[in-house]
């Protein structure tokens, strides 16, 4: 099918690559399908867009690549939800947002996971109630202390 | 909206399966007991906003706009290695 994007222009897409979010995202509820636009030269982040809305996409992140201690727990209904039984089957990515500062102030949110059963195409946004992330973590900061610890 | 008085202890019933009971009172401070179905997400409403707006802003994001793609930091850590999700067999 052809899907109308205003990031990306319009692009085919095969009915298998969509990714049903089966409680869509906090602010787009009534959005449920997506599928996932890779980007060159980075598997770390991706862009997840919305088939029926062409302005909709988030710009999604790895969170293990730069926050190797990043750790939940994933309730057992979810996990019947998402169709998978052990946390290999499951891919994690965190939204990102750039504040006015520029990229470098690039912020990710580890309270609200999006997790994807690749294998059967179903998706949900968590929400951790923990209280031990918050929705704003810095990336380059994070990549400045990994650097000088490197050193 | 419905307006009803619970003193301590006492509970209301929501749709015969949620139930919700003051379980403490101190000073401007109300502790609450939530028994739902596992299912009926529950969570603060200050998290439950922040996540909505967080996802607004998000979705604002376009390249070539606030940023370049080749502009995105680079990790030294191999993902892959680095799965850290629990899955938890008992709720509470």
């Amino acid at each position: 099918m052809q899907v109308n994007t205003s990031r990306f222009g319009t692009l085919e897409v095969a009915e298998k690559e969509i990714i049903e979010f089966i409680h869509g995202f906090l602010g787009f509820g009534r959005l449920k399908e997506y599928f996932m636009v890779p980007i060159a030269d980075t598997p770390y982040f991706i862009w997840l867009q919305a088939k029926e809305d062409p302005e909709l996409a988030f710009l999604l992140v790895n969170p293990f690549a730069f926050f190797p201690d990043y750790e939940f727990d994933l309730p057992e209904h979810y996990q019947k939800e998402l169709g998978i039984d052990k946390p290999e089957d499951v891919t994690v990515y965190c939204t990102l947002t750039i504040p006015p500062e520029g990229v470098e102030a690039m912020t990710t949110n580890l309270v609200s996971p999006v997790l994807i059963n690749p294998r059967q195409r179903r998706g949900m946004q968590l929400v951790l109630e923990t209280g031990k992330y918050t929705t704003k973590h810095r990336l380059f900061q994070r990549l400045e202390r990994a650097r000088v610890a490197g050193e | 909206m419905l307006v009803l008085t619970r003193k301590l202890n006492q509970t209301i019933v929501i749709d015969d399966r949620i139930r919700v009971t003051v379980l403490e009172i101190a000073g401007d401070k109300i502790k609450l007991g939530i028994e739902a179905p596992k299912e009926v997400p529950v969570m603060r409403q200050e998290l439950y906003q922040a996540v909505e707006q967080e996802n607004v802003e998000a979705a604002r994001l376009k390249p070539g706009g606030e940023f370049q793609l080749g502009e995105l930091p680079k990790p030294k850590v191999n993902p892959m290695t680095n799965h850290k999700i629990k899955f938890s067999k008992k709720e509470d």
